[in-house]
């Protein structure tokens, strides 16, 4: 019993010990590059170690490390070159894309400056755009119907058209005015309540008790199949 | 009144401005219907109960200190006037969320100002417009902005949070704008409907209150509103942000709160109510929307010990429907720099990423002075563009000779200190879209706002902005060399710093920087970082419930389909939010830290000697040993560098030998490594006083 409660006063002591005394160390979260493991920081010193001591002291200097930046620098030089190239060529391609094709400007480019100006541009689209209906319009009823805005459609799919020819061939399909127009936006809508002008009974935009009621009392119909969608 | 006015202006032949003012001026005293004078202004409303939650119903009187004085109220927003609103004639039942604007009037007085009152029931507003319809007196569309109304039953009937969801509302402030939602929602000339529309001609009047649950004093204030931001005015986000404008015209021409407590200043020229776009649920139903990003980054600049634009999370209410989580925010203006460091507005020049263009020069930048001018920023730009490789250069720039002693015939452009913190908490949230853009491929600036005032010897200042884009991929690495600011057009504090950085001398300062915040506790090793996290985290834990029943089925994802659909699950604490925060605090956290050292380091700019260990004791008289595994500890006990600029050893400098050193937060102890001719990082012991900023 006395062996036991003097290990127990000397286990105490010995944890006690260094918590009791005045001197508590306390731990560097990073302390020392030298530190073993996979920390991040001691795998870049090892990796700049090897390519940047010079003199294989293990150290690494002040001019070492003007070095690393130096290269840090030249690398990121490299980058921004390299994205630099890149946009010049994308640019290069897309003006290369964006010119009209040689028969529209041999047609419609009157000042024969090499580009549309305001009145040929229009002029040129309308040309263009009557041509491709009326030699789509395989009828002859003056106007496209469905079946023939789709023959338009799926050949747009199967060929790759010049931009300029393609752009004529979507406004003439409908594509170009559903892009841009209304399809997109009630699209984005989808899932969302729908606006209410119908039940709009004041006309004041704003929902009122009545307006409310009778919109909930539809929906109740609507989900037991009562009525349509309006 | 408006009839009178227009037939006083319309032939007069001054500038409509003054004539307004000369008539208002003339006719104010006068009853403008009979010509007689005004026997003065009816004293203002008094309601018998004080703006808050409530759970029960009560009766609500109004009265005026003004014998015989008439009122009238409105309950959608609108403006009473003697003509306009519901007649009181006695108490009434306020039964469920109101907010109310009255008036009080009498013949031959000049009618009260208009006094607002928001009572909010939780068991009401949990249950607003739970199918999405809009609340009465609400429209149906805003103008071509994204529509979203309601709280999502999926939400507030779920067993997770059907009972907290209250604690929810209760753990905010609440702020509650009152207001006349044609103002907000007119297809032609509302804001909300036309939130990509900026400037004064799009700022309309509004109520606004402060509510706090626990019974504390808010406040009610008459104001200007507008839409605030940039990216996230766009029409298919349907929660914009918001910016209050204290002006004369409306009311107050501040708002005098301690919004921030005793940590900021008591009075506001303008405040923002910030929201959540990129990682957001209301924009997109993005599921790493945790909403603290920006606010945290803020945060530890503010810990490093630097100016920050507070901010505090609260509540929004719009005419007593709820409208979800937002942020307040201080705005980064010369009101800002006046109040935390002194002088007058007058006194600051404050530039940030924005448009400038220059028709003498024909040439457009990604820099505007928002106060001020841009004058110093150029030369700054212009003087490190220089190079600032020499310490004639460099010290130049901060407004002293080559030995780094002060010389008042140059002017101090640049606070390093805080650039280089500025740049270190940038690193650290692997921030990719501010002070210069990922997007773009790092050739231009973005989301950044700097300060300076303008008396020669306080340089530019920085301050985090808009970081929403951070804690995303635990390698990231922002450190760039970026070419952004090559140019002045792209001119930003991260091009600074990388021009600084050729300079040796502001090379020590950064490792010393990286020593304080990175090392021991400071406030970006992991334990810091984690618990200042944890404890944003936690105040609002729960009020991202309510913002989930308020915005998580905004973008009907994952699954699709409308309120109707039983396959739609709205984003919500538990299944998105929680998964976020944990990622960031268990893995990004403990990680981050190392990972953006090693960045640093493998630029070149962290000393290869470490800084000295060292031991505290005592507790009364405290004292410090130091150590080091390589080479002589330095130290001195007078706060100045044991290293001397140049490299050499400071005259105050003592070798460490054996034995402990007094310190105490007045007289801290400053200490270095030296080994092989080279220094470490500062190590510093016990703190200075810093001023409060």
């Amino acid at each position: 019993m006395k062996t036991n409660l003097l290990t127990l006063l000397l286990f105490g002591f010995a944890i006690a010990g260094p918590l009791n005394s005045s001197a508590q160390r306390r731990p560097l979260l990073f302390a020392n590059p030298e530190s073993p493991g996979s920390h991040p920081l001691a795998d870049v010193r090892k990796q700049m170690l090897a390519r940047f001591d010079v003199d294989q002291n293990g150290f690494l200097d002040k001019s070492e490390r003007e070095a690393i930046r130096m290269d840090t620098q030249k690398q990121a030089v490299k980058r921004s070159d390299a994205v630099l190239k890149r946009r010049r060529e994308d640019k290069q391609k897309g003006e290369e894309k964006n010119r009209p094709p040689q028969r529209w400007l041999k047609l419609y480019d009157e000042n024969k400056n090499g580009r549309f100006d305001d009145g040929e541009w229009d002029k040129a689209r309308q040309a263009e755009v009557d041509r491709v209906a009326s030699k789509y319009d395989k009828d002859k009823s003056g106007a496209l119907d469905q079946g023939e805005k789709n023959i338009i459609i799926k050949n747009l799919k199967r060929n790759s058209y010049h931009g300029y020819d393609a752009y004529i061939r979507r406004i003439v399909s409908g594509l170009e005015g559903e892009n841009r127009g209304e399809r997109k936006r009630s699209e984005s809508r989808k899932g969302q309540r729908p606006p209410g002008k119908a039940f709009d009974t004041d006309g004041d935009g704003k929902a009122s008790k009545d307006e409310l009621k009778a919109i909930r009392d539809y929906e109740a119909k609507l989900s037991r199949g009562e009525a349509h969608e309006q | 009144m408006s009839n009178n006015l227009e037939r006083v202006m319309n032939p007069c032949p001054v500038p409509w401005g003054k004539c307004l003012l000369i008539s208002v001026l003339f006719l104010l005293p006068y009853n403008t219907v009979i010509g007689e004078p005004l026997r003065g202004q009816v004293k203002g409303v008094k309601f018998s109960v004080e703006r808050g939650w409530y759970s029960e119903s009560f009766n609500l009187g109004l009265r005026s200190k003004t014998d015989g004085a008439q009122f009238r109220f409105t309950l959608d927003g609108t403006e009473p006037t003697p003509e306009h609103g519901i007649l009181y004639k006695t108490p009434f039942l306020i039964a469920s969320t109101t907010t109310l604007r009255a008036v009080a009037f009498k013949p031959q007085y000049k009618p009260s100002s208009v006094k607002t009152r928001t009572f909010l029931f939780v068991d009401d507003v949990i249950r607003q417009s739970p199918d999405g319809l809009p609340p009465e007196s609400f429209p149906y569309t805003w103008g071509n902005n994204k529509v979203d109304y309601g709280m999502d039953p999926a939400v507030v009937e779920d067993s997770r949070y059907s009972d907290e969801i209250v604690d929810g509302f209760y753990s905010l402030p609440t702020f509650s704008v009152v207001m006349n939602l044609d103002d907000l929602f007119d297809r032609e000339s509302g804001i909300y409907a036309n939130a990509e529309k900026d400037g004064r001609e799009w700022e309309r009047s509004c109520s606004m209150e402060l509510i706090h649950a626990n019974g504390e004093k808010g406040f009610q204030v008459d104001c200007g509103i507008r839409i605030r931001g940039g990216f996230s005015r766009k029409e298919g986000n349907p929660k914009h942000s918001f910016r209050l404008f204290f002006r004369g015209i409306y009311g107050a021409t501040k708002l005098d709160y301690p919004l921030f407590g005793n940590r900021g200043v008591k009075n506001f020229d303008h405040i923002d109510l910030r929201t959540f776009q990129n990682y957001s649920w209301n924009n997109g139903g993005n599921p790493e929307a945790i909403f603290l990003r920006d606010q945290f980054n803020r945060d530890l600049q503010s810990a490093m010990g630097q100016p920050t634009a507070r901010g505090e999370f609260c509540h929004l209410f719009i005419n007593g429907h709820y409208w979800g989580l937002y942020n307040t925010c201080e705005r980064i203006k010369a009101s800002y720099g006046a109040a935390y460091f002194g002088g007058k507005k007058e006194d600051y020049d404050t530039v940030k990423a924005g448009r400038t263009w220059l028709p003498e020069r024909k040439q457009s930048l990604g820099v505007m002075a928002n106060d001020g001018n841009l004058d110093a920023w150029e030369r700054l730009w212009k003087q490190a563009k220089a190079g600032l490789g020499s310490n004639a250069a460099y010290f130049k720039m901060l407004g002293r000779n080559p030995d780094g002693s002060v010389n008042l015939d140059y002017e101090c452009l640049l606070e390093v200190d805080n650039l280089i913190d500025y740049m270190l908490v940038t690193f650290y949230g692997g921030n990719y879209d501010g002070p210069i853009s990922a997007w773009g491929n790092n050739f231009g600036p973005n989301n950044w706002y700097g300060f300076r005032k303008r008396n020669g010897r306080d340089g530019f200042r920085f301050v985090v902005w808009d970081a929403e884009h951070t804690f995303k991929d635990v390698r990231e690495d922002r450190t760039g060399p970026f070419p952004a600011g090559d140019h002045y057009s792209g001119s930003n504090p991260q091009w600074l710093w990388q021009q600084c950085l050729e300079n040796e001398e502001f090379r020590v300062r950064v490792g010393d920087r990286i020593q304080k915040h990175f090392h021991n506790s400071g406030a970006l090793t992991s334990v810091s970082v984690r618990t200042r996290f944890l404890k944003r985290t936690a105040e609002i834990e729960s009020a991202v419930i309510c913002e989930s029943a308020r915005w998580g089925d905004s973008a009907y994802t994952p699954s699709g389909g409308g309120r109707g659909s039983h396959n739609r699950k709205p984003r919500n604490r538990e299944d998105d939010w929680r998964h976020e925060i944990d990622r960031i605090s268990d893995d990004y956290i403990p990680a981050r830290s190392g990972i953006v050292l090693a960045q640093l380091f493998g630029q070149g700019v962290i000393p290869d000697v470490p800084a000295p260990a060292y031991t505290i004791m005592g507790d009364q008289d405290q004292r410090v040993q130091f150590s080091a595994d390589l080479g002589s500890v330095y130290y001195t006990t007078d706060g100045s560098d044991p290293r001397a600029i140049g490299g050499k050893k400071a005259t105050t400098a003592v070798k460490m030998t054996a034995g402990t050193i007094p310190f105490d937060s007045e007289n801290p102890v400053k200490a270095r490594t030296r080994y092989r001719g080279e220094w470490s990082a500062l190590l510093q012991v016990g703190r200075a006083v810093s001023a409060r900023h």
